[in-house]
This record gives C-alpha cells, structure tokens and sequence, in this order.
C-alpha cells in the first residue's frame, strides 16, 4: 500500500516537473530574428526582390533578345560562357538564367504565402490582394521565361519533389491567383488603409487602385502572350484591351522598383556600382531602331530618334552616319573596335551602356548619381511594367482585331508615353531621373512624332510598327515581354503589309550552340540547375526537359 | 507477473544465501605502502579471491581481514597494479603496489565521476594519464591524445599557435551534425565552440572578405584547458556511458578530471619547459621557369609558365627568408595539501607560443583553485574556480593567404622587401590591388586578427551518504567565457583594397550553466550486487555574438571601428540558446564478480525540439543494456596459471541527438538589407516535424590479462546505425527554399577498437611498458534522408571542383571531383580544335574519387623506465584513407609544380576526339601533338582534380618523445627542502614518414567546427605541424 503510494508520488513529481520543464524547454525562438513579422514588415523585401530575377537573368535574356550584345565572345572566361546565349545555347551545369526561377519559389515564393497567410489572419486584405498579385506576376514571368513550371505542386509540404504543368493549366491558374487578388484589393473593410498598405509598400505608397491596376495590367499580359492561339482574335484580343483600358492610365501608375544606392545590396543591379554592364555592348537591333534605320528607312539627321543619346551610347567617330551610335551584330565576333584596338580604330570603339565615350566603369564600387545613363545608374529604377507597354499590348491586339482605329490611338499614346517614361521627375523613394541633361523637349518629341518613324494614319499602321516601337519602349527593361514578344513572331517572321521581318534591325546569329541542331533560336529558357536539374530530374524527363536542345522547343503559348 | 518475478529474485537470493562459509578462518593484517616511496597507501580494497570478503586499507594503509590459509588475498586501488598475496603461516601480509594503470580489476572514473570497479562495465573505457598529456607539452592537450586513444580521430587544423583542432570518436554518425564528443570537467560540461563564421558580418564588397569558416581559425575552446592541470582523462565511446550523458555525449565524452590536493605535508611544484619549434615539410615549388604565360615572360603574371629563369639570376630562399624558428615557454607552479577534512590544491599556469609564421602566437595564463572539506564523515563538499584567459594572434589561412603567397612569390623577389622606402606596400606586379597577391610578410603584418578569451568556469560537487549504501551527489556548474576577437585587412592589401580596409570585430559571450542531482544506492545481498543510479540533470546555455562590420579606413593602419566610414558600419546579432533537462537510471546486478549486467535509460526534453507556433514534444527516450561475463572467475579458469582475468563483454544502446542548431524547428526569416530593409525567409526551411536523430549501437568484446598481468588485451566491436539524420538538403526550390531540414536516411559504422598492453621487461631497475591501440572504422551512408541523389558540405569546396559529396551508398569521408567528358567506352572526349581534353562540368561532381577515412590506425606508447630515467615515446600510424593535395593542384595551375616541368616535350593527350564519331565503334584516336610550354591551357583549364586525389595516405609519426631524469633519493636525502626534482628534453612532431607528396596530410581545410565528417583530408592551404622540442625542469618542495 505504502509503496503504491510512493510510486503514485514519484510519478505526479515526474509529470508535473515533466510539464513545467516542458515551459523551462520552450525557447526554441530565436530572440535575435523575428519569427513572426507583419506583412508589413516582409513585403518591402518583396518589393527589392522582384528586380533581382529579372535583372540576373537579363544578363542572358538580353542577349536572346538583342537588347545587348557582348563585347567579345572571348576576353574572359565569363565571357567565353555568356557567349554561349548569344549563340541561343545556355550553360550547362550552371545556374545562369535561373533567378526568376529562384525568385519565383524562393525569393518571394514562400514569403508571398506568408504575406498572404498573414495577411488574412489579421484582415489586412490589401497585403492578402497585393501578395496574390505579385504570386501572379512571379508565376507568369517564371513561365514567360521556362514554359512548364511547379505549379500546382508548389511550396506543398512533406515534398521534396515536384510535378510540372504545362503553360495550359498554368496560365488558367494565374488567372484565378489574379482574379483572388482583385477581389482582396477591392475590399475596405478589416484593418484595410492606405496608411497600412503603405508601411510596407514603397512603390505605390498604399493606393490600391495602382495595385489593381498592375493586376489588370498582368492579365493583359497574360492574354497578351496568346496571339498565336487560334481563340486570340475572337477572345483574347477583347481580354487584353479590356484588361489594357483598367490598367494604368498614365505614367504615373507605373509600377517600378526604387533603389536607394546605399550600399552594394540596394544599388540598382546595372549601375554603375555594382558593375555588372562591363561585358555588354549595345546590339545592332536597338541602334538601328532608334537611329531611323528600321522605322524610317534611313539614318538621316531628321529620322534620328530623339531617345537615342538617352538610351544608348555613342562612340568617339561620328563618322557613321547617324553621329557615333554603333551597335554589334550577335555572334559577329564582338565589338569591332575593342578594348586594346589602338589607332584609328580607337575611336570607333563601342562605349559601355551607361556612357558616351565611356570604356571602364569611373565609378565601380562608388556610389554616383552623376555616372551612368537611362535605367543603368545606381540610383535609377528598374521598371517591372509601364503605361507605354501596357498601350502597346492594347494596340496589338486591336491591330489583330482589325481594328485600327484603337490600334492607332494605343500605338500613339505607346510612344508619347515612353517619352514621358524618359521625362518623369518623380520617382518613389526619389530615384534618379532617367534622362541625362535636361527632358526631352516637347518640340523634339513633336517632330519625331510628326516624322517618318511614326505612322501618321491609322491605315498606315503595321504590326511592324506597334511590335518595334514596344520593343524600343521595353528596352533595358522589359527583357521577358520582348523576348516573348519576339518567340511569337519566331523573332524573323515576315510582316504581310510591308513584306519584311516585322523586327527588321533583328539579325540571325551566324554561329549557334552545338547542341542547337542548327539554326534553332532558343523559345525558353531551362530551369535553375541546382534546384531542377539536380534535384528533381525525374520530373524534368516526363517532358523531355532533360534534351540538350530543350529550350529550342516552342512552348505552348508560342504554338498554334 | 511482478509477484513473480519478486519471488524469483527472493529464491535466488535464498540459493546464494546458503553457500557454506570457508573453513579455518583467521584474522590477516598487514600495511599496503607504495613502493616508490615507501608511503602507505589508503582506501585499498582489500579482498579474498573468491568470497566477497573485502576491506579497505586505513589511513596508516593498515587492514585487518579475515582468512584462511592458501587464500589469496588481493590488493586492489586506481592507479595501481593488482597484487595478489596467499595467506602463509604468518598473519601478517604486507605489500608494496606498483603505480601503473594498466591492469584489469581496477577502478575507473565513469559518467558523473563515479568509480566502478572495471570488471562491472559492459563497455571499454579508455583512460589517458594527465601526466602523459602534460609531458608532450603541447598548448591543445587534444593533440597529445592522437595514437593514445584507439579509435578516436585528431585533425588539426593547421600547425600554427591557438589553431583549432577537430576529434572524432568512432566515425562520424551524423552527416551534416556536429560529430565531436561532449567535453566534462570534474562533472561539468565544458564548452568546446568553434566559432562559426556566418555569425560575422562579411565586408560589403563580393571582391573582399567573405567568411565561410576557411580564411580564419578561432582555435576549439577545450584548448583553454592547462593540460597540467589535468589528472586524468576517461574516453568514453560505448552504451551505458553516452546514455548516462545523454544526447550531448552521442558521440562520445571526454571526461577530464582535474588534479587534486592530497593531504599530508603540503607541497609546492614548480615546473617550466622551453621550447623551439620549426617546420620541416613545405611543398616543393620547381625553380626553373619564371612568370609568364605560353612561353613568354610577364613580370606581372601570377603563373610561372614563362621562359626560364636566366643564368645567374638571383633566386631567393623564400621560404627560409619567411619561416622563422618558433619559440614558447611554460611555467606551471602549484600549491597543495590538506589534512583529514580539507584539501586544497591552487595552480597557475603561463604558455606563451610564438609560432614559426611571423607575428603567430598564443598565450595563455590559468588559474585554478580546487578545494574539499569533509564537513561531516557524511559529507563531502569539493568545488573547483578556474580563471583562463588565452590570447591567440592568428595568420589568415586558405586562399589568398601567407602560406600560399609563399609557395608562390616569385623566387628571383626576395620576399623581404615588402615595404616601400616610405613604408606603403611594394607592389610587384603593377597598379591594380585587387589581382596583386599579398606579399606574405605584408599579409602578416598588416591584416591582423586576433581572439582574447577570458573564461571562468566553476563547479561545486556535493556529496552526502545519507545511508550507508545510499549516496546522494549533486554537481553544479558554470562555465562562462567572453571572446573578443577581430579581423582586419589592410586598404593596401589584396582582399582590403575593394573595401578600402575591413575591420570585422566581435564579442561571444557564452554563459553555460548545468547541474545534475544523482542517487547512487549500492547494496549487496551476499553475492548480488546492487547499483542503481537514478538522477535528474539540466542545462542551460546561451551564446550571444555580436559582431561589427567597418569599412574605408581613415587612418589605414589604424585598427578601430571608429576609423572606419561611418556608412560603412554594420552589425550583426546571433543568439543561441537552449536546454536541456533529463532524468536518468541505471542499474547494475553483480553476481560476485562472475557476471554483471547493467540497464540504463533516460528521458530526455531538448529545447531545440520545441516550436512556438506548434505543439511538439521536446522529449525523447533512449536506454542501453550491457552485460559483463568475466569468466576468469569460473573455477574452471581459476587454475589457468597464465591467465589472470578475462571478460567478455556485450552492450547495446539507443542514443537520440536533437537538432544541431536551435530555431530550426519553425521557419526563420532573416533582416534584408535591400531597398526597404525588411524581412524575409532565409535560404533554410525549417521543418515542425524533425525528431531527433536515432543511433543504435551494438558492442561486444572481451578483456584478457596474461601472464601475471605482463600482457593484456582488450577487443571491441561495435555497429552504429544512425537513423532519421537531421540535415537542411538541397531540393527543387519548389519547397519554398533552397534548403529543407528533414529527417531521414542511414548512416552506419563498423569498427573494431584493440588496446594490447605489455610489460616486455620488468626487474628491479629498467621496466619498458608497451601498449599498442588498433583501430579502424567503416562509415557509410545506406540511405540518404528524403533518398535525395547527393548532399555537399559546401564549405569543403576549397579549391578547384572537390567537395565532400554524402549519397546513398556512399563513404561519410567522400571526396567527389569533375571528370572529363567520355564516350561510352569511357575514353576521354578530345576537342578537335584544341587537342586538350573535355571535362564535363558540373555535372559531373559526383564523380566519387576519394575516401578520405584512413583504413586503419595504430598508436604505439612506450615507457621505458631505466633506474632514474624514464622515455616515452607515442608513435602514431595510420593506414590507408585519400586526401586531396589542394596545395599541389594550385601548384599545377600556376606552373609552380615540379608536375609541369616536362612542359617542353610535347604530348597528344589519350583520348578520342569529339567530331561526332566518339560514340560509334571506330572513334578517332587523338593525335593533336601539343606543346604544354606554348599552350598552358594543359595545366590551368585542362586537369581533373581527381589526378591530385593522393590514394591511400600512409604515415608513421613520432608524435612525442620525452626522456626525463629524476633526481635519486639519495641525493636528495641530505637536505629537507626539494622533495622531487627532475629534468625532461620532449619532441613533438619530430619525424612523419609518410607516402603522401604535400606537406602534412594531417591538416584541415576547415576549422575544428566543420560539420559532419569535417575538413580533414581537404589539404589546402594550411601550415603543416612543426616539430618541436622542449626542455625544462620540475621541483617539489
């Protein structure tokens, strides 16, 4: 009896010693970190994470795409492996071209459903809409940039592997995510405020209209990237104008990444900081775009773009003929006149992307606001979409509807707004002005407009015109759209109406990967070495991703 | 069932009971003395051979026992020889005992301190005198036990003062956890961080500083302890001990106990012990071609594949211009005495090591304060103060360091001319900083680190005999250290000039507190004996690092965070803290001392097992069964002359291990410093579903004594299967993360654990002991957790593309590498353009080509004893296990490698070439002739690190000789005031023979805190272990 007694004792002592201890064991918190933040508190670090995807991978998105080309194919061992894009190849074993990727999942992946989680836990709907919207954004970038992706699959638990979908059930799932988001940004109620929304959110300052806008503006996207499919004219083309006439409404409504050039993590990713232009030279495609080649027929003085001495650089010899402005061809051996081309070749030399004249970086690792040009300062903003865009991709598919009065109107109202682009003084968290010297005057923007690189009529207008003044207005930023825009006319495909490549200034590169079996440009781009093709081959193969020319296939969107 | 079971108990006890008393019984005294000087000796057990008849000596080491005659007697006590004596016609038996420790039958320190008769463990403890460790007079007493502990592995980290050094016991069971044993000292666990680097805030520039636990040792803390402090070290690697301990002694305990005060006169030692220390093995650079690419000379290129070298070109001995002659010095002085209630002993200690790199040193100054007092005959108190405070000036290490800078400075520079007339930086190869190698001396000079630790720890032990087979004992202890340390880089230097200067500056402050209260009942029913241990133990520890950041110094050689840009200064916090409670039992039945078998078990809660947003049990149990047969005492064996003892032993235990790091249960998000700041996840998902680790352990052996205990051996086996290891994996972002921890897979060792001990000669005047430790371990990986394909330790990705690869089937000690690209018939691919061969890249690096765990090891400790001189000498040999010669490889790249001397004769690469017929069954042979001296390609791009993956590392290393000389008693005997005098000469180091072509193959890649299997067999960039030699004198007064 005595001892049942005892025993009865010992065991209360152990539960309740086990029970408190149990409270003496609970620090498992880190008392350094929060493990539990605001929305408000994570999404600015969304916000700075959305420009590193696309400005990582721009480095070889941007030589699918003729924004750039490389200096010399050979100098360095860097360049020796981004050559390789521009040959359309990729490398192998590398995670080059894999940001978005990580971005989509990591980057934000996780934290936008934290935001999202969090967000409807304390009834801040605005943080729930502005999550889904960039979870949207994200996502469609990630497919723009890889065709098939986890989709369905994604960030679920106890996995370690991930089933692909295809573009088919990706697309229709990002619609939904958009649709989620609107909804939750029209709500007032709960802890809703513009005050609240704007602790975290630095780019539209809390207006929820704006997100919304950017939502509309991803949708048109969306439907934007199907006009190969065979419903484009009869619904897409309704979808995107629809969603085009929601977005933005002028400039200000841009939604663009500010950078406060501080220290290296903050400094915009192509200024002049943190140095990673060296390697890139203007492409032929762009000079001939903005010096009147493409558009007008002839570089003449009067058909030179005044955009041109702000987007891109001018050598030394003016004796070109359009005043300096040099260009390469991809593949083409690299700058002409490189680094150590002595003589009279010296001044034909193709300054770097952020200076006239300019061939080493004058301020690499010291913060300037004075060095650089355009979108490649320390301190400019890295645009994600703008109004001019969102006015292209109304013009195209009213252009497609045969609608050409819209198309004219959207067309127009495209390039004005990228001269205001060039223009704006304004910027969140006071970015640097994008112009170099004084605006772009009104006069000078007049007579462009009034001359031979803009159609005066809406019967002149061809696609070739709406699809090469986008790509003029994305340049040096919008290196995904351009590059979809270009997989959807298979970069060379000829334009009825003028019976010429509707991208005329695109030039074929005259070498290609070897694994590219021939003259086969790149339609996508494979995902991250170290997270796919390391870790979730078997995945990769149900589809054939594990084929060396793999990113020569079309994706689905770019198929009819 | 349980009546039955108390009945079965009760009849055996009534069986045992009845056995008959021995005849003729008389009453046998005598005194035990000790025969070096002839003192008595108390507490011996004294016992009758086969009767648990036992008395203890008293304090004049008179006893009084009862026997017949023909009974053997046998004298018993830690520290000496068994003896044994029959009872004659006389009634009085006196005896001398021999110090020794080599004998079964004795008694040894186990978990918490307790003593335990050997013969009752189911396990094979290993025991290392402190005076073995204090002889070879090294600064991290880990060292000294390289070769004295079978089956325990010691890398260190590289040669110079205060570095880090990593032991292993057993093999390593967890893949990506922390593999090193727990540290006690006198009951206490004694903190044994390394610092990790990524608590530092790396410099803002990617062309600078960055911390990835290579440019920097920060030394293992158990290095504070003064090895002559140390009395004696128990290794505990079986069951019964690691579950005593818990969770934190998964892998193993090392058990320090420190020296106490003796009673009797007191006593004052005083010893001191100077040394030089040089080092002997560099690797061999070739001396005939100068800078230069293809042939052509270029004074402002790193590599060396330009002409030769003119005649009559000056070429400097660089290395002997570097290198200098290291010296140290120590004094140790201490105090003791006592009488029958109180002891007390106080010792200080100085070490000061000024190693063979310039400005390397280490210092250390301790304190140590133990005391005791019988308060009552029940209660015994003993508490033990230690103040310890080390100072290490480091040298950078790894890339860009002064070791490499050495082995590639130019050989007609005379490396001496560092400096400027007006003293800035010489430069060598033109204008910019940033590819300009640090001139070794500037790197030493001008990019300073150091670390000071002021550390106190204290523990108090309380022991109480409530009853006489009841004890009650409680150990409480604090071990509370502070490290400030820093590292800097010059604006001047290579890896400062992107920063403008860096400064990097911390403070840990470590605060570990732990106390256990244990019941120890011992009560013998006639031949049963009884042991149970139940006791209840906690800790709490917390280690908070704050760490600052500065960049552009404005004075540049002024070391200060406020000489820094203001906008350049950041800091960063880590805090790590947890508990852990436990509460645990062991039983111990003897039947005489025939058949022993022990059942222990624990409860443990760890904190790092607990979530804040779920509910989660920190608890987990674990227990081990062990069982001692020590057959000798059969009667059958009692008339075997030349076998004097032999047990045979089998244990199995479960031991479980929480998370290696706290806050890994729920995720983490980390502070952004992007536009906007903020928060976001880090790189690591956490998991709320991790358990802890699980390991199951099989060991059995057996103890042999022979021949009048000349010759004894001592067998283990064991099996550990290490389930459901923790690791954070890479996987396809699609989690959300680049890394996921989660549990799973197998990992297992085998290993076998011989110690043969022998007494080759004994006479009157020259003894030669001789104990030969074996040891080898199997480590390999079943099953890899989540059956991901490969986990890289990514801090082993030192130089060039080897890295330590963890896969399914697969070696712990891994070493993976590029390959070339083959055909199908595994030919090497040729480029048709080049001629040089293809290498397939990333893909390729689990190409495993290497296994860096050695097949076997061998320690041989000799003590040879001749009148007044005594040698002793430990070599250590080790058999077979790779390492990869990072050092020869970036030789090789630099045209610095006697391997590239043949660079005249040109050679057509084996292989095939790639130009579309490489798979079919004619591929074309390569015949592209190329000229290695015109296309240096061949060396830099065009190798395999494969190739410098040196296969099967054998070494015979004397890892320390002392022969000292004691004083004779008869010179002595004429004044009252030295005691004991001696004089000692001690080697260290003093000669490898070895197969392998670098320096040392005993260095580290990375510090003593590397994770998992850790960076030894990584060899890159690190200085080899010098060879020392001390001498000294030690007095008693």
């Amino acid at each position: 009896m005595k001892i049942k007694y005892f025993k009865l004792f010992l065991l209360g002592t152990l539960v309740l010693s086990a029970v408190s201890c149990k409270k003496y064991l609970d620090i498992n918190s880190d008392p350094d970190s929060t493990q539990e933040p605001d929305a408000s508190s994570v999404l600015p670090a969304m916000l700075a994470a959305i420009p590193r995807g696309i400005q990582y991978d721009a480095r070889f998105l941007g030589l699918y795409n003729q924004n750039f080309v490389l200096r010399s194919p050979t100098a360095t061992s860097t360049e020796v492996s981004r050559y390789l894009w521009e040959t359309h190849g990729y490398n192998p074993g590398s995670d080059n071209g894999g940001d978005i990727w990580r971005q989509t999942y990591y980057g934000l992946g996780a934290n936008l459903n934290y935001i999202i989680d969090k967000g409807k836990a304390t009834e801040k709907w605005d943080y729930v809409g502005v999550g889904y919207a960039l979870k949207a954004h994200m996502f469609l970038q990630s497919t723009s940039q890889n065709g098939p992706i986890i989709f369905r699959e994604a960030f679920k638990p106890g996995l370690l592997y991930f089933k692909y979908d295809d573009q088919d059930v990706v697309l229709p799932g990002i619609d939904s995510l958009c649709r989620e988001a609107l909804s939750y940004l029209s709500r007032s109620d709960g802890k809703v405020s513009t005050a609240s929304l704007g602790k975290g959110d630095y780019v539209y300052a809390g207006d929820r209209t704006k997100w919304t806008k950017f939502v509309y503006g991803t949708l048109a996207r969306l439907y934007s990237m199907q006009t190969n499919k065979a419903q484009f004219v009869s619904q897409y083309a309704d979808s995107v104008i629809k969603f085009a006439d929601l977005s933005f409404e002028d400039g200000l409504d841009d939604f663009m990444i500010p950078f406060d050039a501080t220290k290296n993590d903050d400094a915009n990713f192509f200024g002049t900081y943190r140095d990673n232009l060296t390697y890139f030279r203007q492409s032929n495609m762009i000079v001939k775009l903005l010096d009147g080649t493409a558009l007008a027929g002839s570089n003449i003085a009067a058909n030179r773009d005044p955009r041109m001495p702000q987007m891109i650089s001018a050598s030394q010899d003016t004796t070109n003929g359009n005043g300096g402005y040099r260009g390469i061809d991809p593949t083409s051996g690299g700058d002409p006149a490189g680094t150590g081309t002595t003589g009279a070749n010296a001044r034909k030399r193709v300054a770097v992307l952020w200076g006239d004249s300019l061939y080493a970086n004058p301020s690499s690792n010291v913060f300037s606001t004075t060095y650089g040009k355009y979108l490649f300062r320390d301190k400019a903003v890295m645009p994600i979409m703008t109004y001019s865009e969102i006015q292209f991709m109304k013009a195209e598919a009213a252009f497609k509807k045969s609608n050409p009065g819209t198309a004219y109107t959207a067309y127009i109202n495209g390039i004005r707004g990228h001269f205001a682009f060039i223009n704006r003084t304004v910027f969140p968290r006071s970015g640097t002005a994008l112009y170099t010297g004084s605006p772009i005057s009104t006069s000078r923007i007049n007579s462009y407009m009034a001359g031979a690189n803009v159609k005066q009529t809406a019967g002149a207008l061809t696609l070739s015109d709406i699809m090469q003044q986008k790509y003029i207005a994305l340049w040096g930023w919008g290196y995904l759209e351009t590059w979809t825009d270009l997989r959807k006319y298979h970069y060379t495909d000829i334009d009825p109406a003028t019976g010429a490549q509707i991208y005329k200034s695109f030039a074929m590169p005259t070498v290609f990967y070897a694994n590219n079996g021939g003259p086969n440009l790149a339609y996508r781009v494979r995902p991250r070495y170290n997270s796919e093709y390391v870790w979730n081959q078997a995945s990769l193969d149900v589809f054939g991703g594990l084929a060396d020319d793999y990113h020569t296939k079309p994706t689905w969107v770019i198929l009819p | 069932m349980r009546k039955i079971l108390l009945l079965m108990l009760l009849s055996g006890l009534l069986v045992f009971c009845t056995r008959p008393g021995f005849a003729q019984q008389k009453s046998v005294s005598g005194t035990v003395l000790d025969t070096e000087d002839n003192s008595p000796l108390p507490d011996v057990t004294v016992t009758v051979k086969g009767t648990n008849l036992a008395t203890k000596t008293n304090q004049q080491g008179f006893y009084t026992i009862n026997a017949a005659k023909g009974q053997v007697l046998v004298f018993s006590f830690i520290g000496y020889s068994r003896r044994e004596a029959t009872v004659g016609d006389n009634n009085f038996v006196n005896v001398s005992l021999v110090q020794s420790d080599k004998d079964l039958g004795e008694v040894v320190v186990t978990a918490y301190g307790i003593k335990r008769d050997r013969k009752s463990l189911g396990y094979s403890p290993v025991e290392v005198k402190g005076e073995d460790i204090a002889q070879t007079k090294r600064d991290n007493f880990l060292n000294s036990l390289a070769g004295r502990v079978p089956g325990a592995t010691i890398t260190s980290t590289s040669g110079t003062p205060g570095a880090s050094s990593q032991i292993i016991l057993r093999g390593a069971v967890s893949i990506d956890g922390d593999n090193q044993p727990l540290f006690v000292v006198d009951g206490v666990p004694y903190d044994n961080q390394t610092l990790n680097q990524e608590s530092l805030v790396p410099s803002s520039n990617p062309n600078a500083v960055g911390f990835a636990n290579r440019n920097s040792d920060y030394g293992n803390r158990a290095m504070d302890i003064n090895p002559d402090d140390i009395e004696n070290v128990t290794i505990l690697k079986g069951p019964e001990a690691t579950a005593l301990y818990g969770a934190a002694g998964a892998s193993g305990v090392i058990i320090i106990t420190t020296k106490k005060g003796a009673k009797g006169k007191g006593s004052l030692t005083y010893d001191n012990a100077f040394g030089f220390e040089k080092v002997y093995r560099f690797p061999e650079v070739q001396t005939i071609y100068g800078r230069g690419r293809n042939g052509v000379s270029d004074p402002t290129s790193s590599y060396y594949f330009g002409p030769k070298y003119d005649a009559g070109t000056e070429l400097f001995d660089n290395f002997n211009s570097f290198l200098k002659t290291g010296m140290s010095q120590k004094h140790n002085l201490s105090l003791e005495g006592g009488s029958d209630v109180n002891t007390f002993r106080f010792s200080t200690g100085y070490t000061k090591r000024d190693g063979v790199i310039p400005t390397s040193s280490f210092e250390r100054l301790s304190f140590r304060l133990t005391g005791s007092s019988k308060i009552t005959p029940k209660l015994n108190v003993s508490a033990t103060a230690n103040y310890v405070n080390s100072v290490t000036d480091k040298v950078s290490k790894g890339t860009g360091s002064y070791f490499l800078t050495l082995l590639t400075w130019p050989k007609d520079d005379d490396v001496r001319n560092y400096l400027n007339s007006d003293g800035s930086r010489r430069i060598l190869k033109g204008g910019n900083l940033l590819s300009e190698t640090d001139n070794p001396f500037w790197d030493v000079n001008k990019n300073l680190a150091e670390d000071r630790t002021d550390r106190f720890s204290f523990n108090n032990t309380i022991s109480y005999d409530v009853l006489k087979w009841l004890n009650l004992t409680s150990n409480i202890g604090a071990d509370v250290y502070s490290t400030q340390g820093f590292y800097s880089t010059n604006p001047q230097s290579r890896y400062g000039a992107a920063t403008g200067g860096f400064l990097n500056q911390y403070t840990q402050n470590t605060r570990n507190i732990s106390g256990n209260v244990r019941t120890n009942i011992r009560k013998n029913f006639d031949k049963i004996s009884n042991n149970l241990i139940i006791g209840f133990n906690f800790d709490d520890n917390r280690s908070r690092i704050e760490s600052q950041r500065g960049e552009q110094f404005i004075e540049p050689d002024f070391l200060s965070i406020n000489n820094v840009a203001p906008l350049t200064v950041a800091s960063k916090t880590t805090v790590l803290n947890f508990r852990r409670v436990r509460w645990f039992g062991s039983y111990t039945a003897g039947y005489e001392k025939l058949l022993y078998v022990t059942l222990a078990g624990s409860i443990e809660g760890d904190s790092r097992l607990t979530s804040k947003f779920y509910q989660k049990s920190p608890y987990f149990k674990y227990g081990a069964a062990s069982m001692a047969f020590n057959f000798t005492e059969l009667n059958a064996f009692k008339n075997v002359e030349w076998l004097n003892g032999g047990k045979l032993r089998i244990g199995y235990s479960t031991t479980g291990k929480a998370p290696y790091s706290p806050y890994i249960i729920d995720y983490g998000f980390g502070s952004v410093i992007t536009t906007g700041g903020g928060y976001a996840l880090g790189v690591t998902g956490g998991n709320e579903n991790l358990r802890p680790e699980l390991t199951k352990q099989l060991e059995f052996g057996g103890e042999f004594s022979m021949f009048k205990n000349r010759l004894s051996l001592d067998v283990s086996y064991y099996r550990l299967r290490s389930q459901d290891q923790i690791l954070a994996v890479r996987s396809s972002y699609g989690t959300g993360y680049v890394l996921k921890y989660i549990n799973g897979g197998l990992v297992q060792n085998r290993g076998m654990e011989v110690v043969l001990k022998g007494t080759p000669i004994t006479s009157k005047n020259l003894t030669w002991d001789v104990t030969v430790n074996y040891s080898f371990n199997r480590g390999r990986i079943i099953s890899m957790p989540g059956d991901v394909p490969q986990f890289y330790n990514s801090d082993t990705w030192l130089y060039g593309n080897a890295r330590s690869v963890a896969y399914a089937g697969g070696r712990l000690g891994n070493i993976s590498t590029d390959d070339f690209r083959r055909n199908k018939n595994g030919d090497v691919l040729i480029s048709t353009t080049t001629g040089l061969p293809l290498k397939a890249g990333a893909a390729s690096f689990t190409n495993i080509t290497g296994n860096r765990e050695p097949k076997g090891s061998f320690g041989f400790i000799n003590s040879i004893t001749y009148k007044e001189f005594n040698l002793n000498f430990n070599i250590d040999v080790r058999i077979g296990g790779d390492i990869y010669n990072g050092n020869a490889l970036y030789l090789y790249n630099l045209g610095l490698s006697k391997q590239t001397l043949n660079r005249e004769d040109a050679v057509v690469v084996k292989g095939v070439l790639q130009d579309g017929l490489e798979d079919t069954d004619n591929p074309t042979v390569n015949t592209i002739a190329i000229q290695p001296a015109y296309r240096n390609d061949y060396y830099i791009t065009n190798y395999i690190e494969s190739e410098f993956i040196e296969k099967d590392i054998n070494w015979v290393r004397l890892r320390d000789i002392t022969l000292s000389y004691r004083l004779p008693k008869s010179l002595l005997k004429n004044q009252k005031v030295i005691r004991n005098a001696s004089v000692f000469v001690t080697a260290t180091d003093l000669f490898m023979l070895t197969n392998y072509s670098g320096a040392d193959p005993n260095v580290s890649g990375l510090t003593g805190g590397a994770r998992g299997y850790g960076g030894g067999g990584f060899d890159y960039g690190a200085l080899a272990n010098p060879r020392g030699i001390s001498f000294g004198a030690k007095i008693q007064l």
